[in-house]
């Protein structure tokens, strides 16, 4: 119910998304991107209509969408809601929207034509597991929705992601990119970059040139709920 | 669990685990050290020196293992609690050692002050141990949460060493505020600004809580920015849609004002993204933000202050705040003479409730919710709340636990505003088809009155 802050659409973060999503190096990410493009939408903005042909993947890089349906008898219900790091649309072949779609606040999407990922994928082995993982965990996701099981909060999976990222010094070389870290913990730049600095306020991080350290592990641990 | 409340089934979850006999495990033997603290914190008198010598035992394995100077400083305050003065001094004294020969320089460099001040107490220090404290602040001076840990900590030893504990008061983070009122206050009224902005001022709010419309949310918003406040805005719907609906209306520079608060605030919550805005929504985040401010001034240690804008003589009847029993700060303002804008549409603002073996029921007042989870004294109950026809309640039921009941976050912030749940602790999210929704577990309390 409490959505956090949609604003500032910048595409500038957009090669540190696509490696954080897809957990692949730097060039694979570049390769990705460049049949990528970002597109914003505002609020209620429609993405698509239901019947329209459906070329394209959809990643949501920052904002939400929802898909929408409209009954026989023109009742209108929300069939699902996309969140940062999830994605819709077609894969692997071209087909046809089954609902429509539309932004939920300000909305950045990162778009690309499925055919185009498919023949990539053919050739990258790299990309091709950072898009089995990603449909894998939106899998997983799915699965949450369906059993109603509890996860860690926003907050608790970044501060569990910057844990992971940590060396055994408990540093983060190079600094990660909030953008890119938030999206690939199904969270916003705005909630990571709260938690952020939280920790900074608190002393249990400190932020070097270029590093983050974790000056407590344990402190960091006891604020993943 | 422990976090939750749960003392006893948190002893027992951890018993069962095999963690009870971990003698080489740090983080084991420092959870352990802490939860027979929690345990004897609730013991009877009998039995309570021996819990807290057996916490002070856990927490001194803990230092055979791991870093030395945290445990051993819980160790000797349990050798406090323990009535083991000769102990007590040992400990603290070993303590300062590690501290001050730079052996240890505690988990954050406040930690490391506070923890040497901590040290001066025990020892019954306390000119030295006030001064130790203010330079740990100083360290650190904004975390509030580790100044709350130290002041709760400082707060038992001083009532076991008898000695009064006022001094405390100026470490103390300063008040979270909620502030609402009328819209219709003319831009122009330097009067209203003038007594908004001095009764900010007498607050001295480090956190304000609240919407942004024209009017008082607006010039009270200013005002605790101008001293300082953290601003965290709770909106009803999305804000294209909040600033059509309670902001143009009132034309002049509102909608200015609106835009460079948003830009200035610590963070934005919507309520309701896909709603357009209603009363039953703007009531609902009213709630929402009354929580919030109540629950950081407990997380802090700190107070919760309302701050009310309304015309004279306008009862407070309705308000939440007014009959939780916390303090209320009323500005009186008068209405701008053309002031006419077009009313909210209603909307419908209602509280679900779950009880293990019973079907969904629903109630227009979260008094009534309340009392139908009491009146029943059931194993499980879980509530929400919602301006939609959107219900998730019967998924929160499974969760809830320990005597506590299961609440989506907003109808948690709601119970804590209402003065109707005692404590909120959030346990996690949970995935829905329209959006994550944060889960928690509250202590309900009857009603008041």
């Amino acid at each position: 119910m409490n959505r956090e802050r949609q604003t500032k659409m910048s595409g500038r973060d957009d090669i540190a998304i696509i490696q954080s999503c897809f957990a692949c190096n730097d060039s694979n990410a570049r390769l990705l991107a460049a049949i990528t493009t970002s597109r914003t939408f505002a609020h209620r903005e429609a993405i698509a209509h239901m019947g329209d042909p459906s070329t394209q993947l959809y990643l949501v890089a920052e904002g939400a969408v929802v898909a929408e349906l409209f009954g026989f008898d023109g009742q209108q219900s929300q069939l699902a809601r996309y969140g940062p790091g999830e994605f819709f649309g077609s894969y692997p072949e071209e087909s046809t929207f089954r609902s429509g779609f539309a932004a939920s606040g300000a909305t950045r999407l990162l778009i690309v034509p499925t055919l185009k990922l498919l023949d990539l994928l053919t050739h990258n082995g790299e990309i091709a597991r950072g898009v089995a993982n990603l449909m894998a965990r939106q899998l997983d996701l799915l699965l949450d929705r369906m059993a109603a099981r509890i996860g860690l909060s926003a907050t608790g999976r970044f501060y569990r992601a910057l844990l992971q990222l940590a060396n055994t010094d408990g540093e983060i070389r190079p600094a990660p990119v909030l953008a890119a870290l938030a999206v690939s913990v199904h969270t916003t730049r705005e909630t990571a970059s709260r938690a952020l600095a939280v920790l900074v306020r608190r002393g249990i991080v400190e932020r070097q040139d270029d590093a983050l350290r974790i000056v407590s592990r344990r402190m960091l641990e006891e604020l993943i709920v | 669990m422990a976090r939750a409340g749960a003392t006893l089934r948190a002893w027992d979850a951890f018993e069962a685990s095999g963690f009870a006999n971990a003698d080489q495990d740090y983080r084991a033997l420092t959870l352990k050290g802490r939860l027979l603290k929690d345990r004897a914190s609730q013991a009877p008198a009998d039995s309570k020196s021996a819990l807290f010598a057996a916490a002070g035992r856990a927490y001194e394995q803990a230092a055979e293992v791991g870093t030395a100077s945290y445990p051993l400083i819980n160790a000797a305050a349990m050798a406090l609690q323990a009535g083991e003065r000769l102990k007590t001094v040992h400990l603290a004294n070993r303590v300062l050692d590690l501290i001050e020969s730079g052996a240890e320089k505690g988990e954050t460099p406040y930690w490391g002050e506070a923890t040497r001040a901590e040290a001066l107490l025990l020892l019954g220090r306390i000119e030295d141990a006030k001064r130790s404290l203010a330079a740990a602040v100083a360290l650190a001076p904004k975390a509030w949460e580790d100044h709350a840990a130290t002041l709760r900590q400082f707060s038992l030893i001083l009532a076991v060493l008898g000695q009064e504990e006022g001094w405390l008061d100026r470490f103390r983070p300063p008040p979270a505020m909620h502030y609402a009122g009328i819209l219709g206050i003319a831009a122009d009224d330097e009067a209203a600004e003038a007594a908004i902005a001095e009764a900010v001022k007498n607050i001295g709010p480090g956190f304000a809580y609240g919407a942004i419309a024209a009017g008082a949310d607006i010039i009270a918003a200013e005002a605790a920015l101008a001293v300082g406040a953290e601003l965290h805005i709770i909106l009803p719907s999305d804000p294209q849609d909040f600033r059509q609906s309670s902001v143009d209306p009132l034309g002049s520079d509102w909608g200015v004002r609106f835009d460079a608060l948003l830009d200035a605030a610590d963070s934005l919550s919507i309520c309701n993204p896909a709603e357009q805005t209603t009363s039953a929504g703007v009531a609902l985040a009213e709630l929402h933000a009354m929580g919030l401010a109540i629950e950081k001034a407990s997380q802090l240690q700190a107070r919760a202050i309302a701050l009310r804008i309304e015309p004279a003589g306008r009862p407070a009847i309705g308000d939440p705040w007014f009959h939780s029993g916390r303090p209320m700060r009323q500005v009186a303002v008068e209405v701008a003479p053309d002031f006419d804008v077009e009313r909210l549409a209603a909307g419908r603002l209602v509280f679900d409730i779950v009880l293990d073996g019973s079907e969904l029921a629903s109630f227009d007042t979260l008094g009534d919710a309340v009392a139908a989870i009491l009146s029943a004294a059931g194993e499980r109950a879980a509530i929400g709340c919602r301006i939609t026809d959107s219900f998730h309640v019967q998924a929160l039921l499974p969760h809830s636990a320990h005597g506590m009941v299961a609440a989506s976050r907003t109808a948690a912030l709601a119970l804590l505003a209402s003065g109707f749940a005692s404590r909120i602790e959030t346990i996690g999210e949970m995935a829905f088809p329209d959006g994550p929704i944060e889960i928690c577990l509250a202590a309900l309390v009857r009603p008041p009155g």
